[in-house]
């Protein structure tokens, strides 16, 4: 195992990183520690198979196997899509987004960039018109059903999901 | 020297699951970037993790 310094002394090339870490304000964080290097971030797609048409996966995502990417879905930067997690139709997910194991986003739902998904959630669809929204930096607990919109910096629990703080 | 080094950061757990999959998965995920001349690394800074 190496340090980031040692890892960027190698000798390459070609360098890329990627970020595992599963909170986004920590892996925001350890990101800012390649950005004045040379190295490039990577995105890891594991069983391309279940990725639909016509959806965009932006550098340094994960998107573990058994997770299905339907149609015109967007990823953002260093985002993790973890197993066996569902992305319905038109799903918008931004950068530093964590979706836990076995989370369910029905179609036109958008998630606001440094939220966190607990595993199991489920998110009910939104609309063409008005897609269901996660705001930014929120999170929604494991097993949680939500309903409504999320506002930015809450987090919500239960079924139906609330706000607990 | 290798053509192309990846770097996976974050050793505690994910990272881990993640390594694994990349080493089985380098040629489908890396084939544009000859994976027989990629090394892949686990990067952290944690002492605690990284002397473990």
């Amino acid at each position: 195992m190496l340090s980031v310094d040692q890892f960027l002394k190698l000798p390459s090339q070609n360098e890329f990183f990627n970020v595992t870490i599963a909170n986004p304000e920590i892996r925001k964080n350890k990101v800012s520690n390649f950005s004045n290097s040379k190295v490039k971030p990577i995105s890891l797609v594991f069983n391309k198979d279940l990725n639909l048409s016509n959806s965009v996966i932006d550098d340094g995502a994960i998107i573990m196997p058994q997770a299905i990417v339907s149609t015109s879905v967007k990823i953002g930067k260093y985002s993790h899509i973890n197993f066996n997690s569902y992305l319905a139709h038109d799903c918008s997910i931004e950068e530093f987004v964590t979706i836990s194991p076995s989370v369910t986003c029905c179609g036109h739902v958008t998630i606001r960039r440094g939220s966190f998904i607990g595993a199991g959630a489920t998110i009910k669809q939104g609309t063409l018109d008005k897609p269901r929204v996660v705001g930014i930096n929120s999170k929604l607990g494991a097993g949680s059903n939500l309903l409504t919109d999320l506002p930015d910096y809450k987090t919500f629990v239960g079924n139906p999901a609330i706000e607990i703080f | 020297m290798f053509s192309n080094v990846i770097g996976v950061y974050g050793a505690a757990g994910f990272g881990r699951e993640v390594m694994f999959l990349l080493s089985l998965n380098l040629y489908s995920l890396v084939n544009a970037h000859a994976p027989e001349e990629t090394l892949l690394c686990l990067i952290d800074d944690v002492p605690s993790i990284k002397e473990s």
